[in-house]
């Protein structure tokens, strides 16, 4: 017998992992040893922390400064967690938890770590979250607050670990050995990393693999709007896209236009006006980004990828997709470079639409409609249709998976 | 094809501004026709920026190609059997590198112009040429890099060329003193890249206590000023720590790109960086690549009526500088002088992109 499934076996015996005896690991806030028993989904335990939760952050001076912080404790409070547990109720109410979950959370966003641990928690799992390494702000504004009200629910804390370790500790490959379930961020090569380590025959790998997002804007929806509406949609699309640079999987890199070539135009128009006058005001513009799009401009047009570049100024650059290209092959923008497709109907670039695409942002146009033709088209991707603005709103539906029902194991009965 | 030293004629810092902004109009006009007709990428680049191959731009009309793009495509306007050399350079960023396409007559044409600059500083005689480098450097010849191509083109304005540096990096006093013994009485030639001067030659002697004691001579460097920023050494104090250990010589830093070799930008003894007749600079707003006022710091576009075999002639840089004046700098030079502040700092983006952390 090998001594990695030596080491394995002697795990699966124990119902509590030791967590701060691992090699590299420094444990920052939570247990030092984890429970593997599972909990039923939504306990009442989780809900209450939770709410508490909500409370204690939105309380909390620090705290309170970062919009992605107060997004993520606002998520937490107890209307939302309710409403989350009633749509799910006659679903889920005979579901256990898998027991030990692992987050690897994605290096530079900051909060995702809590989301993917409060889902864990809502499921009925215990948690061991490796937190980015770089430093970050609302990382240790977020754990200050856990921390001490952890101390409250015993039944939280035996279910909570969060710890940083160096890439070349072995940690990943260890916490691996006793995991029942894997929540993978990062994209690509995260997920290959991640999965070339070995795990226990049950575990369950929940992925988040590289994402694809665009928007889909109705032309004469879009015209019509008077002043008021248009600066909304741009500060929506701000939200989406700016903030993030455009690299975040949902940040929304193709603009599709749906109408007559007429209102197209005047759509256009008006639409990259607000969205710069919003981005002058709120855009701190580095000169790196000014040449990198630039940079990205003329590549994309000594490959053919788009007919022609718009260089409304340094904050904003519009490329037009050639007509070969039906959507943007996953090209990526940073920091205002948007691919642009001007179609008669969105049907008409469904067909490029593959399992990479994540999310569909809209505005101008009705969503139910663009949700019934992903359906109806069978498209391989898309697993969200969302108002523009509402891109980065981290939720328990994503990426296609129901998260509170995947983290968990349904008792059957016939 | 025009032949730019007949077009700029005369001496390399002798057409007043009106003068020469029409004739480098009229010759980087020509070379952009040429290159849209036989560089099928820039003719792709020039139609899709909607500013097609007219016959006459103003200076500041012309299509800008960013230096990136010769790491991303082979930018060539002639047929691969009229290549004769491939330039390599890899600049800061790391693994990709620029590959530059020398037909026999671009590479002609740019060792003339670098003569001609050269000369206007230290005489038309070659004199014994001391390189603060190692002669490995020039050993692999079949994909030469840029550093090795400086030293060779470098070495055709001297004679008795020898190398100060062994190939282990050590400086060779003994062996330098030696040389500099048979040459007294002569006006030296140094030639190095500007860190590694600094570091293997000047901290070394000033370490060892030594100095080369030369009465009279011409250092010409090029290269980053990076290592040396970070180590707060500005260029004026470079300066004297070079002339106190190496003796009584006159410093002259040049700027010059792997993509537009022979029309480089030599610092005169007003510490300016000149652009001569054969090259022009301009400065592009960062907010919006616009022309950018005098003094303004932006990035730094460089204009050169070398490039022949790659459209290299109007390129935008990611340096950082500010245009200082026009034909009025106190060293008596006609053309813009201007300053240099190193590379712009990379964009720091925020986002969820891939970023595992790697063993």
């Amino acid at each position: 017998m090998s001594e990695s499934k030596e080491a394995m076996m002697a795990v699966s015996n124990k119902t509590t992992i030791d967590v701060a005896s691992l090699p590299g690991v420094v444990i920052l806030a939570g247990a030092s040893a984890v429970t593997r028993m599972p909990t039923e989904v939504f306990s009442k335990g989780a809900c209450s922390f939770l709410a508490e939760l909500s409370k204690a952050l939105l309380n909390d001076a620090k705290s309170k400064l970062w919009p992605d912080v107060v997004s993520f404790a606002y998520w937490c409070r107890r209307s939302n967690i309710d409403a989350e547990r009633r749509a799910r109720e006659s679903r889920l109410c005979n579901h256990l938890g898998r027991g030990i979950a692992f987050h690897i959370t994605p290096s530079n966003v900051p909060v995702n770590f809590a989301f993917s641990w409060a889902f864990s928690l809502l499921a009925g799992n215990s948690s061991v979250v490796r937190v980015p390494s770089r430093p970050f702000a609302q990382i240790d504004a977020i754990l200050n607050v856990v921390q001490p009200l952890l101390q409250e629910y015993p039944e939280v804390l035996c279910r909570s670990t969060f710890v940083r370790y160096p890439a070349s500790s072995g940690a990943t490959e260890l916490i691996s050995t006793f995991s029942d379930v894997r929540v993978i961020w990062g994209g690509d090569s995260t997920v290959a990393a991640v999965r070339s380590c070995p795990c226990m025959p049950r575990c369950v790998d929940v992925c988040f693999s590289d994402r694809y997002s665009i928007a889909v804007l109705g032309a004469r929806g879009i015209a019509q709007m008077n002043g008021e509406e248009l600066s909304k949609v741009a500060h929506a699309f701000y939200n989406d896209t700016y903030l993030m640079d455009q690299n975040a999987c949902s940040s929304p890199q193709t603009v599709v236009w749906q109408g007559d070539q007429e209102s197209i135009q005047e759509a256009r128009a008006v639409f990259w006006a607000a969205v710069r006058s919003e981005v002058h005001k709120r855009y701190e513009l580095q000169p790196a980004i000014v040449m990198d799009k630039y940079v990205q401009a003329c590549s994309d047009l000594i490959k053919n990828r788009v007919s022609g570049v718009e260089r409304h100024d340094g904050y904003l650059t519009t490329a037009e997709l050639s007509k070969a290209h039906a959507l943007s092959e996953l090209n990526r923008g940073t920091g205002g470079y948007f691919y642009e497709k001007s179609v008669g109907d969105f049907s008409e670039v469904l067909d490029a639409v593959d399992e990479r695409y994540q999310t569909i942002t809209f505005a101008g146009i009705d969503g139910e409609d663009l949700r019934r033709q992903v359906l109806r088209c069978r498209a391989r991707g898309i697993d969200r249709v969302v108002p523009l603005g509402q891109a980065m709103n981290l939720g328990l539906l994503w990426d296609g998976y129901d998260l509170v029902e995947t983290l968990s194991r349904k008792i059957a009965r016939v | 094809m025009f032949d730019p030293v007949e077009l700029m004629g005369g001496a390399p810092y002798s057409l007043p501004a009106e003068e020469k902004r029409r004739r480098m109009e009229q010759g980087l006009s020509e070379l952009t026709q040429h290159h849209y007709h036989n560089c099928p990428e820039y003719a792709r680049l020039l139609d899709g920026l909607g500013t097609d191959a007219k016959s006459c731009y103003t200076l500041e009309e012309f299509p800008m190609l960013p230096v990136r793009l010769f790491k991303e495509f082979d930018l060539k306007s002639v047929s691969q059997d009229k290549v004769a050399k491939t330039l390599t350079s890899s600049g800061t960023s790391g693994q990709s590198v620029s590959r530059i396409f020398l037909s026999k007559e671009n590479t002609r044409v740019q060792s003339r112009v670098l003569a001609q600059i050269i000369a206007s500083y230290i005489g038309k005689a070659r004199l014994p040429l001391l390189i603060l480098d190692t002669e490995q450097v020039k050993r692999d010849r079949t994909m030469y890099s840029a550093r090795g191509a400086g030293i060779i083109g470098f070495s055709t304005f001297g004679r008795n060329v020898f190398f100060a540096l062994d190939a282990n990096m050590q400086l060779r006093v003994d062996e330098v003193k030696d040389w500099l013994r048979s040459h007294a009485g002569e006006p030296i030639l140094l030639f190095g890249y500007t860190y590694m001067l600094w570091q293997f030659v000047v901290r070394a002697l000033e370490e060892s206590d030594a100095t080369f004691g030369i009465d009279d001579g011409y250092l010409f460097h090029i290269g980053g000023w990076k290592k040396l920023r970070d180590q707060a050494v500005e260029p004026e104090e470079f300066n004297n720590r070079a002339q106190s250990v190496l003796g009584n010589i006159t410093v002259h830093n040049y700027y010059g790109m792997a993509e537009q070799l022979g029309s480089v930008f030599v610092e005169c003894e007003c510490g300016h960086m000149h652009c001569s007749n054969y090259s022009d600079v301009i400065i592009r707003r960062f907010e919006d690549l616009a022309v950018a006022d005098d003094g303004e710091r932006g990035f730094v576009e460089l204009l050169s009526l070398l490039p022949t075999s790659y459209p290299g002639h109007v390129i935008v840089t990611e340096d950082e500088g500010q245009i200082l004046g026009e034909d009025d700098c106190p060293c008596g030079r006609l053309g813009k002088y201007f300053k240099l502040h190193g590379r712009i700092k990379g964009a720091e983006v925020r986002g969820c992109s891939d970023t595992y952390e790697r063993k």
